[in-house]
């Protein structure tokens, strides 16, 4: 199944893309699809655990267990405190 | 207070007069009086919120114009907090408009919370968001959160309804200080924060009135460069947060002792980051010396790691740019490769402090090293714009084995240069001193002075700034030689010669002397048409940015 993970603020940076797609196993949960990213873009790292997940634009925790399917976008979205 | 200012406001369905009613009577503060600060304001005020309070401990600089709307090129130097103010009664009359000009800081947080209705974040810091936040939680206040970098933006309501989570249910932990990127240093398209401001305004009009649905429990993201405009539905409060949760270690009593600045790990304003001591002192020169080195024609390698856009904003000559960033250091790894051979082209001399060895001495080194296993080329100089990232790439260098290469200690931001190449231009005029031409003086100076200067894309031609030519006198008798410009066209001028900096007031200081003793007052710049960006009060200056 496909999954979608998007980049907001300096994650995007980082990534150096606005989205990035990944083949997972059915059945995959978000902390597959948290590892994958990671994998793909290690510098990602300085987000963990500070910076909002959201599961099709809704709020999940970084620790969630919850199963994925096909079609799902992950959004990561740290924190800008500029003004 | 309804006047005829606020009528179309009145006849709105949605709005009305009893929603009028309490805007009028409700008082909302902004804290902070920046991008965001400023339309959130200036928005406020011509709504006609009845007491509007006004925070921010800074003063207005040039370089905050171009997004803080509320302030005029005649209040730089004025406190921000005074300045806004003045803009917000200018507006609305029929407002009564406070001034803290003290900042926001845990002494007198709650007390300013407790003192309005519905509280605007428009700061530019995490340290400040978590006070804020913590401050609104035990003052139970509304938070109208917004924040902007670059062309994104982020906005929310916290601690608002009975399951409105807070900032810290949705950032139990502070962002490392390298993930906060400052407006200062990442630069920001001055509408985002515009755009992100005035949706502040939006939503704490809707709070202190009781219309519409407030945006609690949504982050609404924007990223301005694709316009995609995303809302995100938030957790609810977090049972354990230490500020809101069932529970909590943030009190009234214990909020003014807690660290902010060390729970953040960052001070809380948008000031530089701490230097970093990465390389010993003999491995880092400053601008004077490499002045000095190439005043003496040693061969040496410019490398500069600033980012692109900056780079291309002001460089020195010949220098090379392999942009760096300290998250992204394993892909600058493909540039080491690149630096090395570039400096392995021709056998150069060592540079460090106190070390600046003659050629022969150079080669003696270079043999030594190399029996040692280390690679000696022609010297290479790391350039950045704050002497942090060139320390980063200088021990990178050094742990593939080359040793030529020092860093510029303070980076582009070394004033000393500037003001010394041009303060000897302006008091001697002389041509040749320190062995370098004039024009490649000038050509320093002015260079050092654009690198300096974060300016928009439309850039002083580098070849025109550079050909101050062979000809020129003291810079009193140029000065002379101006004509009276015209200033016609809106503050626009036409212009001859002149001075690119940043920094003011130094300059100012030693460039006000010589003009008064030339009686001129006006010190303006080289051929093209400049805008005028401030006024001195001895002198008028025209500082060159973008047009």
């Amino acid at each position: 199944m496909k999954v979608a993970f998007l980049f907001f603020a300096r994650s995007r940076e980082i990534a150096g893309t606005q989205s990035w797609e990944i083949d997972l196993h059915d059945g995959a949960s978000i902390q597959d699809a948290l590892q994958a990213v990671l994998t793909q873009f290690p510098a990602l790292t300085e987000f963990e655990g500070r910076c909002v997940l959201a599961l099709n634009q809704e709020y999940i925790d970084k620790d969630s267990k919850q199963h994925l399917k096909d079609g799902d976008e992950v959004a990561l979205i740290p924190p800008i405190s500029g003004g | 207070m309804e006047s005829e200012i606020d009528r179309r406001q009145l006849i709105l369905p949605a709005f009305g007069p009893a929603a009028q009613g309490r805007l009028c009577k409700a008082g909302v503060l902004v804290i902070g009086a920046g991008g965001l600060g400023c339309p959130a304001a200036l928005y406020l005020a011509a709504a006609g919120v009845g007491r509007l309070g006004i925070v921010d401990q800074d003063a207005v600089e040039l370089s905050n114009l171009h997004r803080q709307v509320a302030h005029r090129e005649s209040s730089v130097g004025m406190h921000k907090a005074d300045s806004a103010a003045q803009a917000c009664r200018a507006l609305n009359s029929s407002i009564q408009v406070d001034v803290h000009r003290e900042g926001f800081t845990p002494a007198n947080a709650l007390e300013l919370a407790s003192a309005y209705d519905v509280i605007v974040d428009a700061t530019d810091n995490a340290a400040s968001r978590y006070l804020i936040s913590d401050a609104c939680v035990i003052a139970r206040r509304p938070l109208v959160s917004g924040a902007a970098l670059g062309t994104d933006g982020q906005l929310t309501v916290y601690n608002h309804g009975p399951d409105g989570p807070c900032y810290r249910c949705m950032f139990p932990e502070a962002p490392r200080p390298e993930s906060c990127s400052r407006c200062s240093d990442a630069g920001v398209l001055g509408v985002v924060p515009g755009i992100i401001g005035t949706l502040q305004a939006l939503e704490a009009i809707k709070l202190a009135s009781g219309v519409g649905k407030p945006l609690s429990r949504t982050l609404l993201l924007a990223d301005c460069m694709s316009g995609r405009f995303t809302s995100i539905k938030l957790r609810a409060k977090m049972p354990g947060c230490i500020a809101c949760g069932h529970n909590p270690s943030i009190t009234a009593q214990s909020l003014p002792e807690y660290d902010y600045n060390g729970f953040t790990g960052a001070p809380s304003n948008d000031t530089a980051p701490q230097s970093l001591q990465l390389l010993p002192a003999r491995e880092r020169i400053t601008a004077g010396q490499l002045h000095q080195l190439l005043d003496r024609g040693t061969a040496i390698h410019l490398v500069d790691v600033r980012p692109r856009e900056q780079f291309e904003i002001a460089h020195m000559p010949g220098s090379h740019n392999y942009p760096f960033d300290e998250s992204r250091k394993d892909a600058f790894r493909q540039h080491i490769g690149a630096i090395m051979q570039l400096a392995e082209k021709e056998p150069g001399v060592a540079v460090g402090n106190g070390n600046n060895t003659e050629d022969a001495d150079g080669d003696r080194r270079q043999q030594e090293n190399s029996s040692r296993g280390e690679r000696l080329g022609r010297p290479v100089c790391i350039v950045c714009r704050r002497g942090n990232d060139s320390q980063h790439v200088v021990h990178m260098l050094k742990q593939n084995g080359f040793i030529s290469a020092v860093d510029l200690s303070a980076g582009t931001l070394e004033k000393d240069l500037q003001i010394v190449v041009l303060f000897a231009l302006a008091s001697t005029g002389k041509r040749q001193a320190h062995g370098i031409s004039v024009k490649r003086r000038v050509g320093v100076g002015l260079a050092w002075a654009a690198l300096s200067f974060p300016v928009g894309p439309n850039i002083i031609d580098r070849g025109k700034m550079l050909d101050i030519d062979g000809e020129v006198k003291t810079l009193v008798e140029k000065i002379k030689e101006l004509g009276s410009p015209d200033k016609a066209d809106h503050g626009r001028i036409k212009v001859k010669y002149g001075l690119l900096f940043r920094e003011t007031s130094d300059l100012f200081e030693a460039l006000a002397g010589t003009m008064r003793a030339a009686k001129r007052k006006k010190l303006v710049t080289f051929d093209g048409e400049l805008l005028l960006q401030g006024v001195h009060d001895n002198v008028d200056v025209v500082l060159l940015e973008a047009c």
